[in-house]
């Protein structure tokens, strides 16, 4: 094939154009790809995000509901034996209260906290993520973000439960649970406080008003009819009695007025003492 | 038509040779179908005769547990002991004691529908499977979206004694649109 000079210089020029628009495609598809990933990630990053936060209130929800159950649940065991100081007697196997046995609050609220926090982590060990619902990530990974670390604080503030977390919850975003992958942690504080059916200080309470109330009444016609007035007198908000007297013996059962969940039982917590009338 | 003449006559062209400047454009031209179908294929952009999506649908499938954990926290006045106790409790509540089989399924139904019959009528399906106890899965309209293959937003709440997954079927036929009286379909009462 004859090349002449003019048509060496028109293939150089075509080769020319070829090459730039070679390098035009690369530039453009580098271009596209990086806006691609950019438009991915405005979409893909909050959508994630709003995933990770509905992910976290119902961790948060199965905390609380948790903790409701652990408690009432620790304050029915509690009340089938009120702990206390002193050398106790029982009487038809209620025992019998008065200046050497009576409930003491430090072991009542040490027992308390004792069995409530085996309760609650018992209940937290089993809590299941249900995210993510769309597909590929992990549930089990979500799972130990409330159920890893038993490091919550207890604190008793009259009948309120103050539950306190020392590291609060972090849903790190694990590499391959998004595409293009996002970095980064979502943090909760899941401290929180919980309203107990009764105060444990009310025991204490129901303890000096009934001994009170015996010594008023010693000498009345109707002892019975006597201390219960006394102590429908004092309006307590959590908790009814029942009087019953037997061999110089007054025993009260005091019920709480709200019903508790006890496994599979709905039904009001009671306990019972009695006081010497001698 | 003058530019093949020339072609023809003369042999030469703008560039000194129109072979080569038809070569050039020929192959230019593919490149840039090739670069077309590739980006295509590859979801940079629209397909052939697609159009671009600016809202993924996926962005209306994330769940909202905000509702359904209000729900469940929204307190229904019960009857207990064969009615001769009344008590109003959260519904998380009623599901629980419906685990332990103190109340029937057909008052947590009741309950829910009370909840939802002024906004979303009868267009909402829920499912509740027990941890313990004797009692049964409880359904409301679940199978259909199931059966028929819909594809929606479902949020499962995990709880100490059970799993309660919803569906708002309203809400979810308000985005997708087409339905124009989706008030009277779903029995709302307003």
């Amino acid at each position: 094939m004859r090349i002449n000079k003019r048509s060496k210089k028109a293939v150089t020029f075509a080769i020319g154009i070829i090459l730039v628009a070679i390098a035009v495609t690369i530039f453009a598809f580098y271009a596209a790809l990086t806006t691609s990933s950019h438009r991915k990630n405005d979409i893909e990053t909050p959508l994630f995000l709003l995933n990770v936060q509905n992910e976290a209130k119902e961790a948060m929800f199965y905390t609380q509901e948790s903790a409701k159950y652990a408690s009432q649940q620790t304050l029915f065991e509690l009340l089938k034996g009120v702990p206390t100081k002193g050398n106790c007697k029982f009487f038809n196997s209620v025992i019998i209260w008065n200046n050497n046995c009576q409930p003491d609050i430090s072991k009542i609220k040490n027992k308390f906290l004792q069995t409530f926090e085996a309760r609650f982590y018992s209940y937290l060990g089993k809590y299941k993520s249900t995210f993510p619902s769309p597909d590929k990530q992990t549930p089990e990974l979500y799972s130990k973000v409330i159920n890893q670390d038993k490091d919550y604080t207890f604190n008793i503030n009259k009948n309120k439960l103050e539950i306190n977390k020392k590291n609060i919850l972090s849903y790190i975003f694990p590499q391959g649970m998004a595409n293009p992958p996002v970095t980064g942690t979502y943090e909760v504080d899941p401290s929180f406080a919980l309203e107990l059916p009764f105060g444990l200080n009310e025991i204490i309470d129901i303890y000096k008003a009934s001994k009170n109330a015996v010594k008023d009444c010693k000498s009345a016609k109707e002892v019975e009819k006597c201390v219960k007035d006394e102590l429908d007198k004092l309006n307590f908000e959590n908790f009814d009695f029942g009087l019953a007297e037997k061999s110089n013996y007054l025993i009260f059962k005091a019920t709480t007025k709200k019903r508790l969940f006890f496994d599979s039982v709905y039904g009001r917590a009671s306990f019972s003492y009695a006081f010497s009338l001698a | 038509m003058d530019f093949l003449k020339n072609i023809k006559k003369n042999k030469k062209g703008i560039l000194g040779s129109e072979l080569a400047t038809i070569w050039a454009i020929i192959i230019l031209a593919i490149i840039l179908i090739i670069f077309y179908m590739l980006a295509s294929i590859l979801g940079l952009g629209p397909g052939f005769g697609e159009k671009t999506k600016v809202i993924p649908e996926k962005a209306f499938m994330v769940e909202d547990s905000t509702e359904v954990i209000a729900l469940l926290k929204t307190p229904f006045e019960i009857e207990l002991d064969s009615g001769v106790e009344k008590v109003t409790l959260p519904l998380n509540e009623i599901l629980k004691l419906y685990t332990m089989g103190e109340v029937s399924g057909d008052v947590v139904k009741e309950k829910i529908a009370q909840a939802f019959e002024k906004s979303y009528g009868i267009c909402y399906a829920f499912r509740y499977e027990p941890n313990f106890g004797s009692s049964e899965i409880l359904e409301e309209r679940w199978i259909l979206p199931k059966a028929t293959n819909i594809e929606m937003p479902e949020t499962i709440i995990f709880l100490p004694y059970g799993k309660f997954y919803f569906r708002n079927l309203y809400n979810w036929n308000k985005f997708k649109g087409g339905v124009s009286n989706l008030d009277a379909i779903c029995q709302v009462k307003r």
